[in-house]
């Protein structure tokens, strides 16, 4: 003999610790990457989505009167508050409409922009409520309701407006000029179809990097709708924003109008249609012109624009 | 002084965004050193499929950016897999303690070589095991190379936790986000350089903290190293008693 105590004794304990270890750690991620799921399912809170059932989402936010809403973190569409509650036009007409279907505790989780379909895809979240404008291309990924507002584009440049841009076209015309864009946006495809060539275009992945580029100098010109660049604009200094415009392709044919809706995944139809019927009653008895035009930089033809147009004309 | 402080209300809220950034840390430590032993021990092995596949591993955690392997593990799974998505925190500080586990196993792997061979085979005289010449006599020797580079990984963590602001987790960053919105909607204080000068305070503070506790740690390690002659743990000192008699 000559070993006492509470250690292996065998040789091969070596191989035995390590599999062990091995085993041990491979349970920890397994266990990290599935255990949570379950509860955050039954909570309702966030991971309803992508089981396949989308079928009973409705009834299921109906029961708990609770919902997760994605947004942008982009004022005045969307962004938390000081205290903490989703603020915004989007945020503040989704929950009126959903006060209509009896969710009225509405959480937000907050995403980048080109995260939002992803996100809400993933689960994280059952409805987009950023002022999503509604295209062919994400039609094709998730279902939008009715859109509440239309809206002009727009371009903040340096103060002077030293290059005389005015719309995306002169922006393609002249080869110095940089633009920046927002990754996932609705103006690159507009930029795009203007004719702007894509060494011209700079693509950031948040709103606030795009306006901080201006003004450091690097970008000659940032484009997003009227009412961001307005709003941007008047909070920093040694930027102003051209006049708005409707965007049009290379040649001036109007492109698809700019309209902002609420997404939903594409198995969620029936939660859809719910948001939808009451989207529209409010449209109709004016609830969402009064909710939209509280904000600086809506106007009352905005509202009304979108008000004659459904989801349908954006296919 | 005054115009590089923020609202108190503004503070709150970095203070919340603060402990899910700590939170995050802690989970992702946790799992990173378990993976860093784990695989740094692994890619020793004497079995060959063993090391291999610590060595994949290794490979891929470490040659993978962090902020796909968050989105990866955050995003592409839940949708690939069609399950619900699990805890935000949680998913980040998967993909983060995984990334770290790539670089800590090295750090390991490199510190039990770094041990003189005549530890191993005084050792084996001794009649240890495989199991405790690692336990009692490698790894501990061991653990003074390997905290200083386990600091300096623990700080990158911190800063790499940043990344699940992207993925919707109100961390530090996404609170000077959030407060950033909200000072652009009131067109207050519209100066982000205050803003963000107060985030890098926290993150140095943390990461001056963090520096801290590794120093300690080192100086224990230090002090039962080089100064009294070092104790043996009692089961290793029968095994010693054993050979002699």
């Amino acid at each position: 003999m000559g070993y006492r105590g509470n250690e292996p004794t065998t040789r091969s304990g070596s191989r035995r610790w390590l599999r062990l270890l091995a085993l041990v750690a491979a349970f920890v991620v397994i266990a990290a990457a599935c255990g949570d799921s379950e509860p955050d399912d039954a909570s309702g809170s966030g991971g309803s989505g992508g089981n396949g059932d989308g079928g009973g989402l409705l009834a299921q936010l109906q029961e708990s009167g609770s919902i997760t809403i994605g947004i942008a973190n982009e004022t005045p569409f969307g962004f938390v508050g000081e205290d903490g509650e989703p603020t915004g036009i989007a945020p503040d007409v989704a929950t009126a409409v959903l006060a209509e279907l009896g969710i009225t505790d509405v959480n937000a989780e907050v995403v980048e922009f080109g995260q939002l379909i992803g996100s809400l895809l993933a689960g994280q979240y059952d409805l987009i409520a950023a002022g999503m404008y509604i295209t062919p291309d994400r039609l094709q990924q998730i279902l939008f309701s009715d859109p509440d507002y239309c809206t002009k584009e727009s371009l903040a440049v340096a103060e002077g407006n030293p290059l005389g841009i005015a719309d995306y076209r002169s922006v393609a015309a002249d080869p110095e000029a940089t633009m920046a864009v927002a990754t996932g946006t609705v103006e690159v495809g507009y930029a795009e179809a203007a004719g702007v060539p894509d060494d011209q275009l700079q693509v950031f992945a948040d709103i606030d990097g795009m306006y901080a580029a201006l003004e450091a100098g690097e970008v000659d010109a940032v484009t997003g709708t009227a009412p961001t660049v307005d709003t941007q604009v008047a909070a920093r200094s040694g930027i102003e924003a051209v006049e708005p415009f409707f965007p049009v392709d290379a040649q001036g044919q109007d492109l698809v109008p700019p309209c902002g809706g609420y997404g939903f995944r594409l198995e969620n139809q029936d939660f859809r249609d719910a948001f939808n019927e009451k989207l529209d009653e409010l449209r109709a008895d004016g609830t969402t012109t009064e909710l939209i035009t509280a904000y600086e930089g809506f106007s009352t033809e905005d509202v009304a624009k979108a008000n004659g147009l459904t989801v349908d004309d954006f296919r | 002084m005054d115009g590089w402080l923020l609202e108190p209300n503004q503070y709150e809220l970095l203070r919340q965004g603060t402990l899910v950034t700590l939170q995050i840390l802690a989970y992702s430590f946790g799992l990173g050193v378990v993976l860093s032993l784990a695989f740094g021990v692994a890619r020793l092995s004497e079995r060959r499929w063993v090391r291999g596949v610590a060595l994949v591993y290794v490979e891929l955690a470490r040659g993978i950016s962090s902020i796909v392997l968050l989105f990866v593990i955050a995003v592409a799974v839940p949708i690939l897999l069609d399950v619900g998505q699990a805890s935000l925190i949680l998913l980040g500080c998967v993909a983060l303690g995984i990334n770290m586990g790539g670089y800590g196993a090295e750090i390991v792997r490199g510190s039990i070589q770094a041990i003189p061979r005549g530890q191993s085979e005084a050792a084996i005289a001794l009649n240890l095991s495989p199991t405790q010449r690692l336990r009692h006599v490698v790894l501990p020797q061991a653990l003074r190379i390997i905290l200083p580079p386990m600091g300096n990984l623990t700080i990158e963590i911190l800063k790499g936790t940043s990344l699940v602001s992207l993925i919707g987790v109100t961390d530090i960053m996404q609170a000077a986000r959030n407060i950033r919105q909200q000072q652009l909607f009131n067109a207050t204080a519209a100066d982000v350089t205050v803003l963000f000068a107060n985030i890098l305070v926290v993150y140095f503070v943390l990461a001056q903290v963090i520096n801290l506790a590794f120093r300690l740690g080192e100086r224990r390690l230090a002090r039962r190293y080089e100064g009294a002659a070092a104790e043996l743990p009692v089961a290793v000192e029968h095994a010693g008693a054993g050979i002699g008699g």
